[in-house]
Protein backbone atom coordinates (compact mmCIF):
# COMPACT_ATOMS: atom_id res chain seq x y z
CA UNK A 1 0.00 0.00 0.00
CA UNK A 2 1.22 3.58 -0.88
CA UNK A 3 2.36 5.80 1.85
CA UNK A 4 -0.59 8.47 -0.02
CA UNK A 5 -2.94 5.49 1.03
CA UNK A 6 -1.97 5.19 4.41
CA UNK A 7 -2.28 8.51 5.10
CA UNK A 8 -5.88 8.95 3.94
CA UNK A 9 -6.69 5.78 5.84
CA UNK A 10 -5.19 7.56 8.76
CA UNK A 11 -7.23 11.01 8.08
CA UNK A 12 -10.54 8.83 7.39
CA UNK A 13 -9.98 7.21 10.87
CA UNK A 14 -9.77 10.39 12.81
CA UNK A 15 -12.57 12.10 11.10
CA UNK A 16 -15.11 9.20 11.56
CA UNK A 17 -13.46 8.92 15.29
CA UNK A 18 -14.78 13.29 15.56
CA UNK A 19 -18.19 12.36 13.61
CA UNK A 20 -18.83 9.66 16.19
CA UNK A 21 -17.84 12.15 18.84
CA UNK A 22 -20.21 14.63 17.55
CA UNK A 23 -22.97 12.03 17.25
CA UNK A 24 -22.91 11.26 21.00
CA UNK A 25 -22.32 14.86 21.74
CA UNK A 26 -25.43 16.18 20.33
CA UNK A 27 -27.43 12.96 21.05
CA UNK A 28 -27.25 13.14 24.85
CA UNK A 29 -30.18 15.17 25.13
CA UNK A 30 -32.69 12.75 23.44
CA UNK A 31 -32.23 9.83 26.19
CA UNK A 32 -31.60 12.02 29.15
CA UNK A 33 -33.62 15.53 28.78
CA UNK A 34 -36.45 13.62 30.34
CA UNK A 35 -35.49 12.49 33.43
CA UNK A 36 -33.82 15.52 34.29
CA UNK A 37 -36.48 17.70 32.98
CA UNK A 38 -39.25 15.89 35.89
CA UNK A 39 -36.04 15.75 38.59
CA UNK A 40 -35.78 11.71 38.68
CA UNK A 41 -32.08 11.59 37.96
CA UNK A 42 -29.30 14.44 38.80
CA UNK A 43 -27.32 16.07 35.58
CA UNK A 44 -24.28 14.81 36.67
CA UNK A 45 -25.45 11.03 37.23
CA UNK A 46 -28.07 11.50 34.04
CA UNK A 47 -24.98 11.88 31.82
CA UNK A 48 -22.43 9.90 32.88
CA UNK A 49 -25.10 7.10 33.09
CA UNK A 50 -25.97 7.87 29.65
CA UNK A 51 -22.19 8.01 28.50
CA UNK A 52 -21.18 4.40 30.56
CA UNK A 53 -24.56 2.88 28.68
CA UNK A 54 -23.26 4.17 25.20
CA UNK A 55 -20.11 2.61 25.74
CA UNK A 56 -21.51 -0.60 27.37
CA UNK A 57 -24.31 -0.28 23.80
CA UNK A 58 -21.37 -0.20 21.16
CA UNK A 59 -19.88 -3.36 22.38
CA UNK A 60 -23.29 -5.11 22.21
CA UNK A 61 -23.24 -6.19 18.87
CA UNK A 62 -21.75 -5.83 14.99
CA UNK A 63 -24.65 -6.26 12.84
CA UNK A 64 -25.21 -2.43 12.12
CA UNK A 65 -21.56 -1.86 11.57
CA UNK A 66 -21.46 -5.68 9.08
CA UNK A 67 -24.37 -3.69 7.19
CA UNK A 68 -22.49 -0.21 6.63
CA UNK A 69 -19.44 -1.93 5.88
CA UNK A 70 -20.68 -4.75 3.02
CA UNK A 71 -24.45 -3.68 2.05
CA UNK A 72 -23.90 0.17 0.55
CA UNK A 73 -21.07 0.33 -1.57
CA UNK A 74 -20.64 -3.11 -3.63
CA UNK A 75 -17.61 -5.20 -2.34
CA UNK A 76 -14.34 -3.93 -4.10
CA UNK A 77 -13.51 -7.52 -5.06
CA UNK A 78 -16.61 -7.94 -6.64
CA UNK A 79 -17.32 -7.50 -10.56
CA UNK A 80 -13.89 -5.08 -10.88
CA UNK A 81 -15.41 -2.36 -9.44
CA UNK A 82 -12.49 -0.09 -7.70
CA UNK A 83 -13.64 2.00 -4.30
CA UNK A 84 -10.51 3.22 -3.35
CA UNK A 85 -10.33 5.05 0.11
CA UNK A 86 -10.61 8.29 -1.20
CA UNK A 87 -14.28 7.88 -2.04
CA UNK A 88 -14.89 6.72 1.53
CA UNK A 89 -13.07 9.75 2.50
CA UNK A 90 -15.12 11.84 -0.06
CA UNK A 91 -18.19 10.70 1.33
CA UNK A 92 -17.43 11.40 5.08
CA UNK A 93 -16.53 14.77 4.55
CA UNK A 94 -19.64 15.50 2.36
CA UNK A 95 -21.51 13.83 5.43
CA UNK A 96 -19.84 16.35 7.49
CA UNK A 97 -19.77 19.75 5.71
CA UNK A 98 -23.83 18.84 4.98
CA UNK A 99 -23.88 18.44 8.89
CA UNK A 100 -22.22 21.68 9.44
CA UNK A 101 -24.89 23.39 6.71
CA UNK A 102 -27.74 22.32 9.02
CA UNK A 103 -26.66 23.43 11.52
CA UNK A 104 -25.76 26.99 10.63
CA UNK A 105 -29.63 26.93 8.30
CA UNK A 106 -31.27 25.50 11.47
CA UNK A 107 -32.58 22.41 8.82
CA UNK A 108 -33.48 19.19 10.85
CA UNK A 109 -31.24 16.27 9.92
CA UNK A 110 -29.76 13.56 10.43
CA UNK A 111 -26.30 12.62 10.79
CA UNK A 112 -26.66 8.98 10.34
CA UNK A 113 -28.91 9.73 6.92
CA UNK A 114 -26.04 12.22 5.95
CA UNK A 115 -22.84 9.55 6.83
CA UNK A 116 -25.20 7.51 3.94
CA UNK A 117 -25.65 9.80 1.75
CA UNK A 118 -22.40 11.41 1.36
CA UNK A 119 -20.89 7.72 0.73
CA UNK A 120 -23.33 7.46 -2.65
CA UNK A 121 -22.65 10.57 -3.43
CA UNK A 122 -19.03 9.60 -3.63
CA UNK A 123 -19.19 6.09 -5.06
CA UNK A 124 -21.72 7.47 -7.76
CA UNK A 125 -18.89 10.14 -8.69
CA UNK A 126 -15.89 8.51 -7.93
CA UNK A 127 -16.84 4.48 -9.51
CA UNK A 128 -20.48 5.00 -11.04
CA UNK A 129 -23.35 3.93 -10.45
CA UNK A 130 -22.16 0.25 -10.40
CA UNK A 131 -20.43 0.84 -7.44
CA UNK A 132 -23.53 1.49 -5.26
CA UNK A 133 -25.23 -1.36 -3.75
CA UNK A 134 -28.97 -0.69 -4.78
CA UNK A 135 -30.63 -3.55 -3.15
CA UNK A 136 -28.25 -3.37 0.33
CA UNK A 137 -29.22 0.57 0.35
CA UNK A 138 -33.01 -0.18 0.05
CA UNK A 139 -32.93 -3.07 2.20
CA UNK A 140 -30.50 -1.64 4.99
CA UNK A 141 -30.81 2.09 4.73
CA UNK A 142 -33.71 3.32 2.94
CA UNK A 143 -36.93 1.80 3.88
CA UNK A 144 -35.76 0.99 7.22
CA UNK A 145 -34.83 4.92 7.34
CA UNK A 146 -38.49 5.47 5.75
CA UNK A 147 -40.47 3.09 7.69
CA UNK A 148 -38.76 3.43 11.70
CA UNK A 149 -39.88 6.86 12.34
CA UNK A 150 -43.74 5.46 11.65
CA UNK A 151 -42.68 2.23 13.72
CA UNK A 152 -41.47 3.91 16.97
CA UNK A 153 -44.87 6.26 16.48
CA UNK A 154 -46.91 3.46 16.40
CA UNK A 155 -45.56 1.43 19.02
CA UNK A 156 -45.33 4.52 21.48
CA UNK A 157 -49.04 5.43 20.13
CA UNK A 158 -50.05 2.12 21.21
CA UNK A 159 -47.99 1.47 24.57
CA UNK A 160 -49.22 5.29 25.87
CA UNK A 161 -52.64 4.63 25.38
CA UNK A 162 -52.04 1.32 27.25
CA UNK A 163 -50.30 3.00 30.10
CA UNK A 164 -53.07 5.68 30.14
CA UNK A 165 -56.07 3.28 30.19
CA UNK A 166 -54.48 0.94 32.68
CA UNK A 167 -53.72 3.48 34.87
CA UNK A 168 -56.95 5.72 34.79
CA UNK A 169 -59.49 5.90 38.05
CA UNK A 170 -62.92 6.14 38.18
CA UNK A 171 -63.17 6.18 41.96
CA UNK A 172 -61.35 9.79 42.45
CA UNK A 173 -58.40 8.57 44.24
CA UNK A 174 -54.58 9.21 43.32
CA UNK A 175 -54.28 7.85 40.10
CA UNK A 176 -50.02 7.14 40.86
CA UNK A 177 -49.16 8.43 37.42
CA UNK A 178 -45.82 10.73 38.74
CA UNK A 179 -44.42 7.03 39.75
CA UNK A 180 -43.51 6.59 35.50
CA UNK A 181 -41.04 9.29 36.25
CA UNK A 182 -38.86 6.77 38.39
CA UNK A 183 -39.64 4.63 35.35
CA UNK A 184 -38.22 7.22 33.25
CA UNK A 185 -34.87 6.35 34.28
CA UNK A 186 -34.95 2.50 33.23
CA UNK A 187 -36.53 3.80 29.99
CA UNK A 188 -34.04 6.75 28.77
CA UNK A 189 -31.07 4.45 30.55
CA UNK A 190 -32.40 1.90 27.27
CA UNK A 191 -32.52 4.65 24.85
CA UNK A 192 -29.07 5.77 25.93
CA UNK A 193 -27.77 1.95 25.64
CA UNK A 194 -30.02 1.52 21.99
CA UNK A 195 -28.33 4.68 20.77
CA UNK A 196 -24.51 2.70 21.43
CA UNK A 197 -25.82 -0.29 19.26
CA UNK A 198 -26.71 1.46 16.51
CA UNK A 199 -25.06 5.06 16.16
CA UNK A 200 -21.18 3.59 17.13
CA UNK A 201 -21.50 1.29 14.72
CA UNK A 202 -22.11 2.94 11.82
CA UNK A 203 -18.56 4.72 12.41
CA UNK A 204 -17.14 1.03 13.45
CA UNK A 205 -19.06 -0.21 9.50
CA UNK A 206 -17.15 3.09 7.70
CA UNK A 207 -13.92 2.78 9.29
CA UNK A 208 -14.18 -0.89 8.32
CA UNK A 209 -15.24 -0.03 4.67
CA UNK A 210 -11.95 2.02 5.05
CA UNK A 211 -9.47 -0.40 5.56
CA UNK A 212 -11.47 -2.79 3.44
CA UNK A 213 -10.86 -0.22 0.41
CA UNK A 214 -6.95 -0.09 1.45
CA UNK A 215 -6.20 -3.50 1.26
CA UNK A 216 -5.94 -3.84 5.54
CA UNK A 217 -8.65 -5.90 5.63
CA UNK A 218 -10.78 -8.81 4.13
CA UNK A 219 -14.23 -7.97 2.56
CA UNK A 220 -17.04 -9.19 4.42
CA UNK A 221 -15.53 -9.83 8.04
CA UNK A 222 -16.27 -7.85 11.37
CA UNK A 223 -14.90 -4.89 12.64
CA UNK A 224 -10.97 -5.23 13.86
CA UNK A 225 -11.32 -4.84 17.67
CA UNK A 226 -9.33 -1.74 17.66
CA UNK A 227 -12.21 -0.10 15.74
CA UNK A 228 -14.78 -1.29 18.21
CA UNK A 229 -12.96 0.06 21.34
CA UNK A 230 -12.07 3.48 19.58
CA UNK A 231 -15.44 3.82 18.11
CA UNK A 232 -17.26 3.06 21.28
CA UNK A 233 -15.22 4.92 23.52
CA UNK A 234 -15.61 8.52 21.49
CA UNK A 235 -19.38 7.90 21.28
CA UNK A 236 -18.91 7.81 25.20
CA UNK A 237 -17.09 10.80 25.33
CA UNK A 238 -18.84 13.01 23.15
CA UNK A 239 -22.36 11.69 25.45
CA UNK A 240 -20.55 12.96 28.65
CA UNK A 241 -19.26 16.14 26.65
CA UNK A 242 -22.30 16.61 25.75
CA UNK A 243 -23.82 16.47 28.73
CA UNK A 244 -24.93 20.47 28.86
CA UNK A 245 -26.92 20.21 26.13
CA UNK A 246 -29.58 18.91 28.13
CA UNK A 247 -30.01 22.04 29.97
CA UNK A 248 -30.68 24.08 26.78
CA UNK A 249 -33.45 21.48 26.07
CA UNK A 250 -35.03 21.44 29.10
CA UNK A 251 -36.33 25.23 28.07
CA UNK A 252 -37.00 24.09 24.28
CA UNK A 253 -40.42 21.92 25.41
CA UNK A 254 -39.28 18.54 25.90
CA UNK A 255 -40.52 19.50 29.69
CA UNK A 256 -43.97 19.24 27.94
CA UNK A 257 -44.19 15.37 27.42
CA UNK A 258 -45.37 13.96 30.70
CA UNK A 259 -43.89 10.94 32.87
CA UNK A 260 -46.51 8.50 31.54
CA UNK A 261 -46.34 9.76 27.90
CA UNK A 262 -42.00 9.66 28.13
CA UNK A 263 -41.86 6.54 29.67
CA UNK A 264 -43.89 4.83 27.08
CA UNK A 265 -42.09 6.93 24.33
CA UNK A 266 -39.10 6.29 25.58
CA UNK A 267 -39.83 2.75 25.99
CA UNK A 268 -40.56 2.70 22.11
CA UNK A 269 -37.93 3.97 21.04
CA UNK A 270 -35.61 1.56 22.77
CA UNK A 271 -37.65 -1.13 21.14
CA UNK A 272 -37.61 0.11 17.74
CA UNK A 273 -33.85 1.07 17.90
CA UNK A 274 -32.77 -2.17 19.35
CA UNK A 275 -34.54 -4.57 17.18
CA UNK A 276 -33.14 -2.69 14.51
CA UNK A 277 -29.87 -2.64 15.50
CA UNK A 278 -30.26 -6.68 16.11
CA UNK A 279 -31.11 -7.21 12.49
CA UNK A 280 -28.56 -4.78 11.21
CA UNK A 281 -30.84 -2.16 10.10
CA UNK A 282 -29.22 1.40 10.46
CA UNK A 283 -31.28 4.02 11.30
CA UNK A 284 -31.87 7.65 12.50
CA UNK A 285 -31.83 7.12 16.36
CA UNK A 286 -33.11 11.19 16.64
CA UNK A 287 -35.60 10.46 13.84
CA UNK A 288 -36.82 7.13 15.84
CA UNK A 289 -37.11 9.64 19.05
CA UNK A 290 -38.96 12.30 17.30
CA UNK A 291 -41.93 9.89 16.16
CA UNK A 292 -42.02 8.32 19.56
CA UNK A 293 -42.70 11.54 20.79
CA UNK A 294 -45.06 12.49 18.26
CA UNK A 295 -46.83 8.57 18.17
CA UNK A 296 -47.30 9.17 22.37
CA UNK A 297 -48.50 12.63 22.03
CA UNK A 298 -51.18 11.33 19.40
CA UNK A 299 -52.02 8.49 22.44
CA UNK A 300 -52.88 11.24 25.30
CA UNK A 301 -56.41 12.43 25.80
CA UNK A 302 -57.41 15.59 23.76
CA UNK A 303 -54.37 15.52 21.26
CA UNK A 304 -54.42 17.52 18.04
CA UNK A 305 -51.90 17.05 15.61
CA UNK A 306 -49.97 20.39 14.40
CA UNK A 307 -49.55 19.26 10.79
CA UNK A 308 -47.13 22.21 10.19
CA UNK A 309 -44.35 21.17 12.79
CA UNK A 310 -44.69 17.56 11.36
CA UNK A 311 -44.70 18.77 7.84
CA UNK A 312 -41.40 20.35 8.39
CA UNK A 313 -40.04 17.10 10.48
CA UNK A 314 -40.90 14.69 7.76
CA UNK A 315 -39.93 17.08 4.87
CA UNK A 316 -36.16 16.85 7.15
CA UNK A 317 -36.54 13.29 7.08
CA UNK A 318 -36.65 12.63 3.60
CA UNK A 319 -34.78 15.95 2.03
CA UNK A 320 -31.22 14.85 4.01
CA UNK A 321 -30.25 11.54 2.44
CA UNK A 322 -30.39 13.00 -1.35
CA UNK A 323 -29.05 16.45 -0.27
CA UNK A 324 -25.93 15.14 1.49
CA UNK A 325 -25.49 12.58 -1.36
CA UNK A 326 -24.60 15.54 -3.37
CA UNK A 327 -22.42 17.34 -1.46
CA UNK A 328 -20.33 13.96 -1.12
CA UNK A 329 -20.64 13.96 -5.63
CA UNK A 330 -19.16 17.60 -5.26
CA UNK A 331 -16.48 16.82 -2.53
CA UNK A 332 -16.02 13.84 -4.57
CA UNK A 333 -15.45 15.64 -7.75
CA UNK A 334 -13.05 17.77 -6.10
CA UNK A 335 -11.17 15.12 -5.03
CA UNK A 336 -10.49 14.00 -8.46
CA UNK A 337 -8.61 16.94 -9.34
CA UNK A 338 -5.82 15.13 -7.85
CA UNK A 339 -3.44 15.30 -4.38
CA UNK A 340 -4.27 19.07 -4.09
CA UNK A 341 -8.09 18.59 -3.93
CA UNK A 342 -7.93 15.14 -1.47
CA UNK A 343 -6.18 18.36 0.97
CA UNK A 344 -8.56 21.32 -0.03
CA UNK A 345 -11.67 18.63 0.74
CA UNK A 346 -9.47 17.64 4.00
CA UNK A 347 -9.34 21.72 5.03
CA UNK A 348 -12.92 21.83 4.26
CA UNK A 349 -13.66 18.60 7.06
CA UNK A 350 -11.45 20.22 9.25
CA UNK A 351 -13.32 23.29 9.16
CA UNK A 352 -16.58 22.03 9.16
CA UNK A 353 -15.86 19.90 12.16
CA UNK A 354 -14.43 22.73 14.14
CA UNK A 355 -17.07 24.95 13.35
CA UNK A 356 -19.63 22.39 14.64
CA UNK A 357 -17.93 22.14 17.79
CA UNK A 358 -17.28 25.48 17.99
CA UNK A 359 -20.72 26.75 17.52
CA UNK A 360 -21.72 24.29 19.69
CA UNK A 361 -19.76 25.14 22.48
CA UNK A 362 -21.44 28.39 22.77
CA UNK A 363 -23.71 28.87 25.45
CA UNK A 364 -26.80 30.80 23.88
CA UNK A 365 -30.37 29.45 22.96
CA UNK A 366 -30.78 29.10 19.33
CA UNK A 367 -34.23 28.77 18.99
CA UNK A 368 -33.88 27.37 15.49
CA UNK A 369 -31.14 26.08 16.07
CA UNK A 370 -32.06 21.99 15.14
CA UNK A 371 -29.44 19.84 15.37
CA UNK A 372 -30.07 17.86 18.72
CA UNK A 373 -33.52 19.61 19.49
CA UNK A 374 -35.26 17.39 16.44
CA UNK A 375 -37.00 15.64 19.22
CA UNK A 376 -38.43 18.73 21.23
CA UNK A 377 -39.03 20.15 18.58
CA UNK A 378 -41.58 16.69 18.24
CA UNK A 379 -42.84 17.46 21.52
CA UNK A 380 -44.23 20.83 19.59
CA UNK A 381 -46.31 19.07 17.14
CA UNK A 382 -48.54 17.51 19.44
CA UNK A 383 -50.97 20.00 21.28
CA UNK A 384 -52.51 18.54 24.15
CA UNK A 385 -55.54 20.38 25.40
CA UNK A 386 -54.92 21.63 28.73
CA UNK A 387 -56.76 20.24 32.14
CA UNK A 388 -58.30 24.38 32.39
CA UNK A 389 -60.05 23.79 29.36
CA UNK A 390 -61.32 20.43 29.57
CA UNK A 391 -62.53 21.09 32.80
CA UNK A 392 -64.37 24.17 31.27
CA UNK A 393 -66.18 21.78 28.99
CA UNK A 394 -66.57 19.13 31.24
CA UNK A 395 -67.93 21.82 33.75
CA UNK A 396 -70.53 22.77 30.71
CA UNK A 397 -71.64 19.61 30.40
CA UNK A 398 -72.62 19.77 34.20
CA UNK A 399 -69.57 17.63 35.67
CA UNK A 400 -67.14 19.52 37.41
CA UNK A 401 -63.93 17.59 38.55
CA UNK A 402 -62.82 17.87 42.48
CA UNK A 403 -60.00 20.04 42.38
CA UNK A 404 -57.97 18.71 39.25
CA UNK A 405 -56.35 22.20 38.04
CA UNK A 406 -55.14 23.19 41.78
CA UNK A 407 -53.35 20.00 42.01
CA UNK A 408 -52.04 19.84 38.48
CA UNK A 409 -50.43 23.20 39.40
CA UNK A 410 -48.98 23.33 42.44
CA UNK A 411 -46.67 20.40 41.03
CA UNK A 412 -46.17 22.17 38.27
CA UNK A 413 -44.60 25.04 40.16
CA UNK A 414 -42.97 22.67 42.31
CA UNK A 415 -41.46 20.84 38.74
CA UNK A 416 -40.12 23.85 37.85
CA UNK A 417 -38.45 25.37 40.30
CA UNK A 418 -37.04 22.26 41.07
CA UNK A 419 -35.59 22.24 37.47
CA UNK A 420 -34.47 25.85 37.65
CA UNK A 421 -32.36 24.52 40.76
CA UNK A 422 -30.59 22.19 38.51
CA UNK A 423 -29.93 24.62 35.95
CA UNK A 424 -27.71 26.74 38.42
CA UNK A 425 -25.91 23.83 39.68
CA UNK A 426 -25.22 22.44 36.47
CA UNK A 427 -24.03 25.94 34.80
CA UNK A 428 -21.62 26.55 37.82
CA UNK B 1 -33.27 -9.27 -2.39
CA UNK B 2 -34.72 -6.93 0.06
CA UNK B 3 -35.13 -8.84 3.59
CA UNK B 4 -38.92 -8.29 4.49
CA UNK B 5 -38.92 -10.80 7.15
CA UNK B 6 -36.42 -8.69 9.14
CA UNK B 7 -38.29 -5.58 8.40
CA UNK B 8 -41.63 -7.39 9.42
CA UNK B 9 -39.73 -9.11 12.59
CA UNK B 10 -38.49 -5.57 13.73
CA UNK B 11 -41.72 -4.49 13.59
CA UNK B 12 -43.66 -7.11 15.54
CA UNK B 13 -40.70 -7.22 18.62
CA UNK B 14 -40.98 -3.84 18.85
CA UNK B 15 -44.64 -4.07 19.12
CA UNK B 16 -44.86 -6.45 21.69
CA UNK B 17 -41.37 -5.46 23.42
CA UNK B 18 -42.52 -2.01 23.49
CA UNK B 19 -45.83 -2.78 25.10
CA UNK B 20 -44.88 -5.59 26.99
CA UNK B 21 -42.80 -3.74 29.18
CA UNK B 22 -45.04 -0.18 29.19
CA UNK B 23 -48.09 -2.51 29.92
CA UNK B 24 -46.37 -4.23 32.96
CA UNK B 25 -45.60 -1.21 34.26
CA UNK B 26 -48.45 0.28 34.10
CA UNK B 27 -50.47 -2.36 36.09
CA UNK B 28 -47.78 -2.07 38.43
CA UNK B 29 -48.49 1.24 39.30
CA UNK B 30 -52.07 0.39 39.38
CA UNK B 31 -51.76 -1.88 42.14
CA UNK B 32 -49.49 0.91 43.63
CA UNK B 33 -52.43 3.25 43.69
CA UNK B 34 -54.59 1.19 45.67
CA UNK B 35 -56.11 2.56 47.84
CA UNK B 36 -56.36 1.42 51.54
CA UNK B 37 -59.56 -0.23 52.77
CA UNK B 38 -60.26 2.41 55.38
CA UNK B 39 -60.07 5.39 52.62
CA UNK B 40 -62.62 3.46 50.13
CA UNK B 41 -64.67 3.08 53.82
CA UNK B 42 -64.30 6.88 54.62
CA UNK B 43 -65.04 7.92 51.19
CA UNK B 44 -68.52 5.56 51.14
CA UNK B 45 -69.66 6.66 53.73
CA UNK B 46 -69.11 10.67 53.59
CA UNK B 47 -71.40 10.07 50.46
CA UNK B 48 -68.49 11.66 47.89
CA UNK B 49 -69.75 10.93 44.25
CA UNK B 50 -66.90 8.62 42.21
CA UNK B 51 -65.05 11.41 39.98
CA UNK B 52 -62.94 10.40 37.30
CA UNK B 53 -59.33 10.68 38.13
CA UNK B 54 -56.66 11.42 34.76
CA UNK B 55 -53.76 13.27 36.41
CA UNK B 56 -50.22 13.30 35.38
CA UNK B 57 -48.34 14.13 38.14
CA UNK B 58 -49.81 12.26 41.04
CA UNK B 59 -47.66 10.10 43.06
CA UNK B 60 -49.06 6.52 44.04
CA UNK B 61 -51.16 6.29 48.01
CA UNK B 62 -48.49 5.68 49.97
CA UNK B 63 -48.18 3.10 53.62
CA UNK B 64 -52.13 2.08 54.13
CA UNK B 65 -52.51 0.64 50.78
CA UNK B 66 -53.24 -3.08 51.05
CA UNK B 67 -50.54 -5.88 51.38
CA UNK B 68 -51.35 -8.01 48.30
CA UNK B 69 -51.32 -4.60 45.99
CA UNK B 70 -47.70 -3.88 46.99
CA UNK B 71 -46.68 -7.57 46.41
CA UNK B 72 -48.65 -7.61 42.99
CA UNK B 73 -46.83 -4.35 41.96
CA UNK B 74 -43.63 -5.04 42.56
CA UNK B 75 -43.97 -8.76 40.71
CA UNK B 76 -45.36 -6.45 37.49
CA UNK B 77 -42.18 -4.24 38.24
CA UNK B 78 -39.61 -7.50 38.24
CA UNK B 79 -41.58 -8.91 35.11
CA UNK B 80 -41.01 -5.17 32.86
CA UNK B 81 -37.37 -5.24 34.11
CA UNK B 82 -37.16 -8.92 33.11
CA UNK B 83 -38.62 -8.13 29.47
CA UNK B 84 -35.49 -6.00 29.22
CA UNK B 85 -33.16 -8.25 30.57
CA UNK B 86 -34.82 -11.03 28.13
CA UNK B 87 -35.06 -8.37 25.31
CA UNK B 88 -30.93 -8.22 25.65
CA UNK B 89 -30.43 -11.47 26.20
CA UNK B 90 -31.86 -12.23 22.72
CA UNK B 91 -30.18 -9.74 21.40
CA UNK B 92 -26.64 -10.18 22.19
CA UNK B 93 -24.61 -12.58 19.95
CA UNK B 94 -22.18 -13.81 22.95
CA UNK B 95 -24.59 -15.80 24.70
CA UNK B 96 -25.78 -16.94 21.65
CA UNK B 97 -22.39 -19.01 20.56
Amino acid sequence: MSVDNLVLVIVVIVIALFFDFTNGFHDTANAMATPIATGALKPRTAVALAATLNLVGAFMSTAVAHSVANNIIKDPSHGGITISPVIIFAGLTGAVIWNMVTWLLGLPSSSSHALFGGLIGAAIVGAGFGAVNVTGVLDKVLIPAVLSPFVAGFVAFASTRLAYFVTRRSDGFPDGRGVFRRGQILSSSLVALSHGTNDAQKTMGVITLVLVTAGIQTGGTDPQWWVIVACALAIALGTYTGGWRIIRTLGQGLTKVKPAQGFAAETSTAATILASSHFGFALSTTQVASGSVIGSGLGRRGSLVRWGTVGKIVVGWLLTLPASAIVGAIVMAIAHIGVIGVIIDGLLAVAAVTWIFVRSKRNEVHADNALGTEVADSGHAIDIKGKRRRAKRQAKAGTAPKDSTASKDSAATKGSAASKAKDKEASK
Amino acid sequence: MIDFQSLFLVILFALIGGVLMVGLFAVAIRLLATPSQADVHAKRASGTADVARDEEMDDANGASRPLPATIGAYICFAFSGATVLFALYLIIPYFHH
